[in-house]
C-alpha cells in the first residue's frame, strides 16, 4: 500500500461520456457528458440534478451495466475491460440499490431466497444461511430468522427496503449505489433508511454513491456533493463546503427551492428541465443563468464558452464562468 | 359560515375481516379564501377525507356525522345537486397529470369541457375563449391549445390539469399531492402558478401532501392526520415551528434543515411501522412508535384539545410545550 494525501479510491470514472440515439435517425441525448468521480471507502458521495440529467446513467455507467463511449470505469485501479469475468468481480463488489423495494423484489421469493439469490449467482457459499442471517441483521432486521419465511407483500415499505439492502450487502460488497433509496418511502420510514447507510458506511467501510434529487437527503447523509446539470458536473466538493458556499448559480437555486418557505419564497429558474438532445452552446447552463437574465454579468463567454470544471480551493471545484 | 365544514366524519368499509375504520372522527373546517393542508403518510386517510367533500366515497363505504358545503349536508343532496357540487363548487387537482387526461382529445377541448357541461359559459365561443385565458394563466402557451397530452412536458400536463379545475371559477380546490410526481424545479413553478390563481380568485384550497416542506410553502393552517383521526391541527407556523404531537415532531424532523449541522449524519428516525389502515386498537394509534409514551396513552385515546390557533390530540404532550 503507498500512502498519499489522496484518498484511497475504490470505484472511479474517468472522464466518461455515453450518448443514446431514438430510433432510426432520431436526435442523440448526451446523457453524460464527460464525467469524471471516485468513490473512497467509508465515504458517501451525494449525486444531485434534475430528472435527465444523466446521474442515473451515470450511475449504470459505474455499475457496469453500460459501456460507456468514451472515458473509464476502473475498480480498485484496474480500468473494467468489460469481459464476463471482469464484469463478474465488479458485480460483486459494487451494489445497487433502487428507489422502489417492490419492483426490486420477486413477489413469489421469499425474503430469505431474495437475499441468498446473489450468494447463489456468485457460486454459493457454504455458510449460506450465516451470511443470509448477518446480512439481514446488519439491514436491521431483527431477529432476522422471523423474515425468513415471509414475502414482500407481507412487510412494510421500509422493510421490503431493507430487504433490498440485505440482498446486496449479502455479497460483502465495497461500494453501494444507491438510486433515489428515500424517495418512495413515507416520510416517518425515510429517516430510519437513512440512518442505515450512514452506519454501513461508518461499520462496513463502505462506499456509497447516493443518487438524489433531494438536497435534504444529501444534508443527512454525504460527505461530499456533486451536481450534475445536463450530463456534467458544474460543481463538487465536500458537502458543508457547496452548501454553504454554492459558487454555481444551479447550485443556489437548486438550494434556493429546497429551503423555500412561505415567508422566503424561491426565485424560480425559467423554463422546462433541459433537453439532452439540445444542449445549448457554450455554458449549457446559460439560457437558465439567473446572473446572466438579470444583466449582472457581461455573458459573452457564457454564450461562446464551454466552462470546465475546475478547482477553486483544495476539494472544491465549478464549472461556471463567473463563480461568486 | 365555513365553505367546508366536517364535523365528526367516520368511515369504514366492511371487509371479510371485520369492519375497517378508514376515518375515525374528523372535525375540520375550511375557510373561504382559506388554504388548509392536510399531512399524513400513505393509509392515514387524507385522500379518503377529501373525497367525503365531493361525495366521492364508494358506494360501499359507511359514513356518519357531518359533511356540510356551505351549510349543505352532502349526503343528504338530491343528485342534481352533487353535479353541481362536483367541478362548480369543488374541483380537484390528482397526482398523476397523464391519468387525469384524455390521451385523444386536445387539452383545449379538455378544459372547455367542464364549462360546457356545467353551462357555466353558455356558448362554446365564450367557453374556448376562457379556455384560451386559462391556459395563459397557467403558464402555457397559448399555441398548446389544439396540443394532445402527450406532446406535453409533465410539468405543463399538470398546468393544463389545474386550468381544468379552475375552469368553473369553483370556491374549493382539492388538490390531492399535485406535484409529488414532478422534478423539484418544476414543482415549485407548478406550486406558484396554484398558488396564485387560488390567491387571485380569492379560492379555498385542501392541500393533500405527505411532504410538509410543501405545505410550508402554500397553507395558511395545517392539520396532521395519523390512523385516521387529525392529530395536531393549527397554523402553519405553530404546527411546523412548535410541533406538540410527537408524530407531528418525527414528521418535521423527517426534512433536514438543509445548512443545519444538528442535522448532519443523524437522520431523524422514528421506530416502528405505520399501522395497517383500518385496524387500530384500544388507546392512541401512535402509542407504538412513541417515544414519549405513557400507560394512559393505551387505554384511552386522547381527544383534539387546544385553541383555535393550535389544537393536539396527546395526553404527554397536550396542552404544554
Amino acid at each position: 500500500m503507498t500512502s498519499s494525501i489522496e484518498p484511497p479510491r475504490i470505484l472511479e470514472a474517468r472522464d466518461v461520456s455515453l450518448s443514446f440515439t431514438h430510433g432510426h435517425g432520431g436526435a442523440t441525448a448526451r446523457a453524460v457528458d464527460g464525467v469524471s468521480l471516485s468513490l473512497a471507502p467509508g465515504r458517501t458521495l451525494a449525486l444531485v440534478g434534475e430528472s435527465g440529467c444523466g446521474k442515473s446513467t451515470l450511475a449504470r455507467i459505474l455499475l457496469g451495466l453500460i459501456t460507456p463511449d468514451n472515458g473509464q470505469v476502473r475498480l480498485r485501479d484496474t480500468p473494467i475491460d468489460y469481459s464476463t469475468a471482469s464484469l463478474k468481480e465488479m458485480r460483486r463488489q459494487v451494489q445497487l440499490v433502487l428507489q422502489d423495494p417492490l419492483g426490486s423484489l420477486n413477489p413469489r421469493h421469499t425474503v430469505y431466497a431474495a437475499v441468498a439469490e446473489g450468494l447463489r449467482i456468485h457460486g454459493g457459499a457454504d455458510d449460506e444461511s450465516r451470511r443470509v442471517h448477518d446480512a439481514l441483521a446488519s439491514a436491521g432486521l431483527r431477529p432476522p430468522e422471523t423474515f425468513y419465511r415471509r414475502y414482500p407483500r407481507q412487510l412494510s415499505g421500509g422493510q421490503r427496503q431493507r430487504v433490498v439492502i440485505a440482498g446486496a450487502l449479502v455479497l460483502q460488497p465495497q461500494v453501494l449505489i444507491a438510486d433515489e433509496p428515500v424517495s418512495s418511502l413515507d416520510a416517518s420510514v425515510r429517516g430510519e433508511i437513512l440512518s442505515l447507510l450512514v452506519s454501513l458506511r461508518q461499520e462496513r467501510q463502505l462506499a456509497l454513491l447516493l443518487v438524489t434529487h433531494d438536497l435534504g437527503a444529501a444534508w443527512s447523509i454525504a460527505d461530499d456533493i456533486a451536481v450534475m446539470y445536463l450530463g456534467r458536473i458544474v460543481e463538487t466538493g465536500p458537502t458543508e463546503v457547496v452548501v454553504r458556499e454554492p459558487k454555481h448559480p444551479y447550485t443556489r437555486a437548486l438550494l434556493a427551492v429546497a429551503r423555500a418557505s412561505r415567508r422566503i419564497p424561491a426565485e424560480l429558474l425559467p423554463g422546462e428541465p433541459p433537453d439532452p438532445t439540445r444542449i445549448p452552446s457554450g455554458c449549457r447552463f446559460h439560457p437558465r443563468c439567473p446572473l446572466l437574465s438579470s444583466g449582472e454579468i457581461d455573458g459573452t463567454p457564457c454564450k461562446e464558452e464551454d466552462p470546465r470544471l475546475r478547482a477553486i480551493s483544495v476539494q472544491h471545484s465549478v464549472a461556471c464562468h463567473y463563480p461568486e | 359560515m365555513s365553505l367546508v365544514s366536517l364535523r365528526n366524519v367516520e368511515l369504514a368499509f366492511d371487509s371479510s375481516s371485520g369492519p375497517l375504520h378508514i376515518l375515525r372522527g374528523v372535525t375540520l373546517d375550511v375557510q373561504e379564501g382559506e388554504v388548509v393542508g392536510i399531512a399524513g403518510e400513505s393509509g392515514c386517510g387524507k385522500t379518503t377525507l377529501a373525497s367525503t367533500i365531493l361525495r366521492l366515497q364508494p358506494p360501499t363505504a359507511r359514513l356518519s356525522g357531518g359533511v356540510m358545503v356551505n351549510g349543505v349536508d352532502v349526503n343528504q343532496m338530491a343528485w342534481g345537486d352533487v353535479r353541481a357540487l362536483r367541478w362548480a363548487v369543488g374541483s380537484v387537482v390528482f397526482q398523476g397529470a397523464l391519468h387525469s387526461l384524455n390521451p385523444v382529445q386536445t387539452i383545449g377541448q379538455q378544459i372547455m369541457e367542464p364549462m360546457l357541461i356545467h353551462g357555466t359559459q353558455p356558448s362554446p365561443s365564450l367557453a374556448r375563449h376562457t379556455a384560451q385565458e386559462l391556459l395563459v394563466e397557467v403558464g402555457v402557451p397559448i399555441t398548446r391549445f389544439g396540443a394532445y397530452p402527450h406532446q406535453l412536458s409533465g410539468g405543463q400536463r399538470q398546468r393544463v390539469v389545474i386550468a381544468m379545475a379552475m375552469a368553473c371559477r369553483p370556491q374549493l380546490v382539492i388538490a390531492d399531492e399535485p406535484t409529488t410526481a414532478l422534478d423539484v424545479m418544476v414543482q415549485a413553478q407548478v406550486l406558484e402558478v396554484l398558488l396564485n390563481l387560488v390567491r387571485s380568485h380569492n379560492m379555498s384550497m385542501l392541500f393533500i401532501s405527505h411532504d410538509l416542506s410543501v405545505l410550508a410553502q402554500v397553507a395558511d393552517r395545517i392539520a396532521v392526520m395519523y390512523a385516521g383521526r387529525i392529530i395536531e391541527e393549527g397554523t402553519t407556523s405553530q404546527v411546523l415551528e412548535h410541533p406538540l404531537h410527537p408524530y407531528t415532531r418525527a414528521l418535521v424532523d423527517a426534512f433536514p434543515v438543509i445548512g443545519d449541522p444538528r442535522h448532519r449524519f443523524a437522520p431523524a428516525s422514528l421506530s416502528g411501522e405505520p399501522p395497517v389502515p383500518g385496524r387500530y386498537g384500544v388507546g392512541c394509534a401512535f402509542a407504538p412508535r412513541c417515544p414519549a409514551s405513557e400507560d394512559q396513552c393505551t387505554q384511552a385515546e386522547p381527544t383534539l384539545l387546544g385553541t383555535m390557533d393550535h389544537r393536539v390530540a396527546c395526553f404527554v404532550t397536550g396542552g404544554r410545550e
